[in-house]
């Protein structure tokens, strides 16, 4: 199953408005993006289909860095502006939750207005301000931590592009860590309940005869 | 669930530590067991032999290929809690890789005994062979 994720990629290097570049983008199926800039900062908001946001973010790069040579990802950011089901995803809390909150039925009240009205499902918060409403009216700072999948997109990308600043014995070691990181990450995914109920289905007699 | 469960939860005490690391080693010592017993190089320990000799959800299957069958469905399992336990004292499991082998190991013996993982650390003998 699939939805679709709002994000954006910083990227540098070669110009991604060109024509040229526009045309690749949109042959290699990045015609889910609007790219723009903003004071010299290239960015493309992406709205992509895909089973899980990582999945997103890291199609969405690959398929950039494919299309238009010299160009290179540095950020992915969170959309500016959040629905009503993000905030609540953000925040730990169901959707009728956040939105008893957003009218001022539940909670202190004063949450801010939507910065964009579309239909009532389509309403759109600008993050900054909502974020900055929880940490007051409700003393929740917590949810002004980027989503993990999106932690774990930007560490990719900050990794991959200390690499080539890095010296042989640095890079020596980042390997070491990484094996271990890896291992690490292999047993946490062969622990997961799901992947072993999935085993233990092949295993039963019952099933495999 | 997609992580195993009480994975980002921190250990009380370093007792409580230790003891999630003895049992975690305790069971993986079995686990060794199984997987030398499958490749032949060595003899199927008593433990394992009495547990092949039970019907498996009511079906009975010559030991040999029930042991076979295990070991294929779980060879990647098994072998990285052979690698986790391999890793020396050099190579400290963090916290979270620790609960993760150990839920891993219950889950694994779990299978083989046909019995709920608390129940692993009760059906198998005091230590291996």
């Amino acid at each position: 199953m699939t939805e679709t994720h709002e994000f954006t990629l910083i990227v540098a290097g070669a110009d991604v408005q060109t024509d040229e570049a526009l045309n690749a983008l949109a042959e290699v199926g990045c015609d889910d993006a609007t790219v723009g800039s903003s004071g010299g900062v290239q960015h493309l908001d992406f709205d992509r289909e895909a089973s899980s946001y990582l999945a997103a973010v890291l199609s969405a790069i690959e398929d950039v860095e494919a299309a238009v040579p010299g160009v290179r990802t540095v950020r992915v950011l969170p959309d500016e502006y959040v629905t009503l089901a993000e905030i609540a995803q953000r925040t730990g809390r169901t959707r009728e939750s956040a939105r008893l909150l957003s009218i001022g039925e539940r909670g202190p009240g004063g949450f801010p207005p939507p910065a964009a009205r579309g239909a009532e499902r389509n309403k759109l918060w600008r993050l900054p301000e909502v974020a900055a409403w929880f940490a007051s009216a409700l003393g929740e700072p917590a949810h002004l931590a980027p989503p993990p999948a999106q932690r774990a997109a930007n560490a990719l990308l900050d990794l991959r592009a200390s690499t080539t600043e890095l010296g042989r014995a640095e890079l020596s070691r980042v390997r070491q860590e990484l094996g271990s990181l890896i291992r690490r990450i292999r047993l946490i995914e062969m622990a997961s309940p799901a992947s072993l109920d999935a085993k233990d289905a092949r295993w039963s007699y019952a099933d495999s005869a | 669930m997609p992580t195993p469960p009480e994975l980002n939860q921190q250990f009380s005490s370093p007792a409580e530590r230790a003891a999630a690391q003895a049992e975690l080693q305790r069971l993986g010592e079995f686990l060794r067991e199984i997987i030398t017993a499958a490749s032949g190089t060595a003899p199927v320990p008593g433990w394992l032999a009495a547990e092949l000799r039970k019907p498996l959800r009511g079906h009975r299957e010559p030991p040999g290929q029930w042991l076979a069958r295990y070991h294929n469905v779980f060879s990647d399992e098994l072998q990285a809690i052979d690698d986790t336990l391999s890793g020396g004292s050099e190579n400290r499991l963090d916290d979270d890789s620790l609960r993760a082998a150990r839920y891993l190991a219950r889950r694994l013996l779990a299978t083989l005994l046909d019995c709920p993982p608390s129940e692993v650390s009760q059906r198998l003998p005091a230590t291996p062979s």
